[in-house]
């Protein structure tokens, strides 16, 4: 139809159509460029529209593992640095900045391209030899890290954003000195108190335990004596690691692979390229620049006066070492075929018209046989052991299915069977302490039915099968087995009662009048005063001091309380003054410390509360 | 349309219908061009403001900065609070104006002026729109104002409506406000809310917040053990 609308174009009408066609493509066309551009990467998250790529993800994630090494060094296990570990709390705290990059937008903030270009230009880690802003160093910076110029751009304006609002949410809490003084009336509290301490020991040291009460206690609390069900199961243990240590591999077979790889080294040599850039357009230069250099001119001095590349003009056009995949393929090719010193003829790639000169070449060499060989007798031996560990698993399943022993299938495939002996389904050792053999050696196929389990894969190179060879219904262990424990227990609980009860008396002494001074006498207990202590006092142990700052403030009696402690012990404190720090007696680096500690305390609870609410507000989609 | 039609009833067809239409088409492409280059001009000019704004407010953030180094001095406080105005005379529902608000009413507290430091919140309270910032600076309003000793303003402030990630903070407020006020048990229980509230990232407040609620510990009489925890008993 517009074919035909054209042809018979003789009025007004049908230019009109065909212009309002063209709007409405040019509107929506513009539109599909803007979509168009944040799409490409895999997406997977996004926080009220906003995509989270996963090129940003995997990046954070390398980042937080290099943090993590950095902070433990090789002490960190590998499992904790695995990216299933790390992805999910990562991914999380992108959502949080999100979050907060797109509330700080809808609320007005944003930040200019000048300051985006500042900061760029002030980054040390972007600077050449001369100290001034490097191009190429910054793009292939970029590009190590996965950015391109204009994603990175966009992650540090975003950065900026979130580091106004921190410094305005954040840095304008406060602490007035109202609340200083208050502070410091707790921190520097001093309380005096007296105590007396009633030893567990000496209690235990005199208690008499007859069979007829350990009797009791035992028949009182049989859970406690419970041997719970054990189950001891036959296992084969198969694995790619356990295949490749019985592995035997011909020196022959070594040789042939390093030879293998010995020429492939020969091939990853690095070059140093230097290039003189001319635009598309002077091919007669380029072709005159070749005589010239032909007839021994300088390379570094027609560079500087020709190249039309800025980054590597005064630098003789040096463009550094390429492993071969650093310039387009043209370039490479070139450059390949060069001698060091040699300058190729004119060149032609997207960025214009090269004169390459190979400056230098290094790498290429292989390691000696002697220094490979372990490595590849291992490879090789892993190579030949994971065919072996493919086969073995399918016999292995099949034969365990039916079989009626596993020491039998364990022969028959050239395996060895092991036995965990009896263990709970809180495990046991080797194999049995892993949570996947556990629970099918508890599982009905393996206990009921005793069968062989299936193939329990601890790993991707790892199989295990269990058999049942012995259970163990849970018992009630017998008192001759288990006395020493008992025992053991019947004293703690009554060397607790009894010290309690004797605090319960003295306390029941100081509420009938007596002075704690007379009531320990008559107990034949020593009776200890302090007066001034601090919460951070060395004594009389923290435990005491916690209770003794816990108590409430005496009135016109003192407070007094019995507590327990570590060891058997037992406390009754008798609690007289309580002493309130005061600004004025305090050292003003003290004070200043304090306020600094508890301002930046409130900032960061009023920065976090802040935050949390922002991340409920928006929708997260992923 | 229907392709029985020749092709001069097809043009007929287009002609008819755009004498019926024709105006009203070419009114609204008049408008939707002109409507989407003037919103562009418009997203632009906001654009441009919010990024002056944000100029002003990292030299703000400078300023700040220096004083925290090397001292407020007066000529700093000057710079200071001009740059504060001019940022909330831009566009005072921005988020840049209710930050800048919020640093000059820290800098009027680090100077002892608490009744400027209410006016820059109350100015916050009544130009904001956004909830997280009005619950910010609504309990720190309430600060100052128990600060200045006006307990029941503060109190009434914090007693309205706020979500759960402020409730820590209006709690242990409230307990402050309630001791001074004298009642000691109501305190108590605002100070075990506040240290229930606490959340993980906020958990360097416990120690302050144990010292506040040990602090007025019921005196419930001899022979009656301490209300710690009964998990720390042994410890």
């Amino acid at each position: 139809m517009l074919q035909n609308l054209r042809e018979n174009s003789k009025g007004l009408v049908a230019g009109l159509l065909i212009g309002f066609l063209v709007i409405i493509f040019a509107l929506s066309g513009s539109e599909a460029l803007f979509m168009g551009g944040s799409s490409g990467e895999g997406v997977e998250v996004s926080v009220d529209g906003e995509r989270i790529s996963e090129i940003d993800i995997n990046r954070a994630v390398n980042m937080q593992r290099q943090q993590l090494r950095n902070m433990y060094g090789d002490s960190v296990p590998s499992e904790f640095l695995s990216d299933e570990r790390l992805r999910e709390p990562v991914v999380e705290s992108l959502i949080q900045r999100k979050a907060m990059a797109v509330a700080a937008r809808s609320a007005g903030m944003s930040v200019s391209d000048d300051q985006v270009n500042q900061i760029i230009l002030a980054e040390p880690m972007f600077r050449g030899e001369d100290d001034s802003f490097d191009s190429q160093r910054f793009q292939q910076i970029l590009r190590a890290q996965g950015f391109t110029p204009s994603t990175y751009r966009a992650a540090l304006r975003e950065d900026l954003l979130i580091e106004q609002l921190v410094a305005g949410i954040a840095g304008s809490s406060f602490i007035t000195e109202a609340e200083l003084a208050r502070a410091v009336a707790l921190n520097y509290q001093t309380r005096d108190f007296s105590y007396v301490t009633i030893a567990g020991d000496e209690v235990r040291a005199s208690l008499e335990i007859s069979d007829a009460e350990l009797e009791a206690f035992y028949q009182g609390s049989p859970e406690v004596f419970t041997q719970p069900e054990r189950v001891a199961v036959d296992y084969i243990d198969l694995s790619v690691e356990n295949i490749a240590a019985t592995m035997d591999v011909p020196e022959r077979q070594i040789r042939e692979q390093y030879e293998q790889e010995a020429a492939n080294y020969a091939g990853a040599a690095e070059r140093n390229a230097a290039h003189i850039l001319l635009d598309d357009g002077d091919r007669a230069l380029a072709d005159e620049l070749y005589q010239r250099l032909a007839q021994g001119e300088d390379f570094a001095a027609l560079a500087a006066e020709y190249s039309v590349d800025s980054g590597s003009r005064n630098q003789g056009g040096e463009l550094g070492y390429t492993a071969g995949d650093m310039f387009p393929d043209a370039f490479e090719s070139a450059l390949a075929d060069l001698s060091v010193g040699d300058v190729s003829e004119p060149v032609s790639t997207e960025a214009g018209i090269h004169l390459i000169k190979l400056l230098d070449e290094r790498g290429g060499e292989a390691p000696s046989f002697e220094e490979q060989r372990e490595r590849i007798a291992r490879q090789l031996r892993r190579a030949r052991a994971e065919g072996e560990f493919a086969v073995l698993l399918e016999r292995l399943r099949d034969l365990a299915y039916v079989a009626e022993d596993l020491a039998e299938v364990a022969d028959e495939l050239g395996l060895e069977v092991g036995n965990t002996g009896l263990f709970p389904r809180s495990g046991g050792q080797g194999v049995a302490a892993q949570r996947q053999v556990i629970d099918a050696a508890f599982s009905d196929v393996v206990l009921e039915y005793g069968e062989a389990s299936d193939a329990i894969e601890l790993g991707p190179d790892r199989v295990v099968v269990v058999k049942k060879t012995d259970f163990q219904d849970s018992y009630v262990q017998s008192l001759d087995d288990v006395r020493e424990q008992a025992l053991e227990m019947l004293r703690d609980e009554r060397v607790r009662e009894q010290v309690a009860s004797r605090g319960e008396a003295l306390k029941q002494a100081l509420a009938s009048g007596q002075s704690l001074a007379q009531a320990a006498e008559e107990a034949g207990l020593e009776v200890r005063t302090v007066s001034g202590v601090t919460r951070d006092a060395g004594e009389p142990g923290r435990a005491l001091l916690r209770h003794a700052f816990a108590l409430p403030r005496p009135s016109a009696t003192p407070s007094v309380a019995g507590q327990h402690l570590n060891g058997g012990n037992y406390a009754v404190i008798e609690l007289t003054a309580v002493e309130d720090g005061r600004m004025e007696e305090r050292e003003p680096e003290e004070i200043e410390s304090l306020r600094a500690r508890l301002s930046s305390q409130v900032g960061s609870s009023d920065y976090s509360s802040f935050q949390t609410a922002l991340r409920e507000r928006v929708e997260i989609s992923r | 349309m229907s392709d029985t039609l020749t092709e001069e009833e097809q043009l007929e067809a287009i002609k008819r219908w755009w004498k019926e239409n024709g105006k009203f088409l070419v009114l609204a492409v008049v408008f939707g061009v002109g409507g989407w280059f003037t919103w562009g001009a418009w997203q632009d000019q906001r654009e441009a403001k919010a990024e002056a704004a944000s100029a002003r407010f990292e030299q703000l953030l400078n300023v700040m900065d220096a004083a925290d180094e090397r001292g407020m001095t007066e000529e700093r406080q000057a710079a200071a609070a001009e740059l504060v105005e001019q940022i909330k005379a831009d566009n005072s529902r921005s988020l840049y104006a209710q930050n800048a608000a919020m640093l000059m009413a820290r800098i009027a507290v680090q100077n002892g002026e608490l009744e400027r430091a209410q006016r820059e919140l109350e100015w916050v309270l009544d130009n904001n729109r956004d909830e997280a910032v009005e619950q910010l600076a609504r309990v720190r309003l309430a600060r100052v104002l128990y600060a200045q000793e006006e307990h029941d303003a503060a109190l009434a402030l914090i007693e309205r409506e706020h979500t759960s990630q402020f409730a820590a903070k209006y709690a242990e407020l409230k307990g402050d406000i309630l001791l001074a006020q004298g009642d000691a048990e109501a305190a108590r229980a605002a100070y075990q809310s506040a240290l229930d509230a606490l959340t993980p990232d906020q958990q360097q407040r416990s120690m302050l917040l144990q010292m506040k609620l040990d602090d007025v510990q019921a005196a419930s009489g001899a022979g009656a053990h301490t209300p710690v925890t009964a998990g720390e008993e042994t410890v």
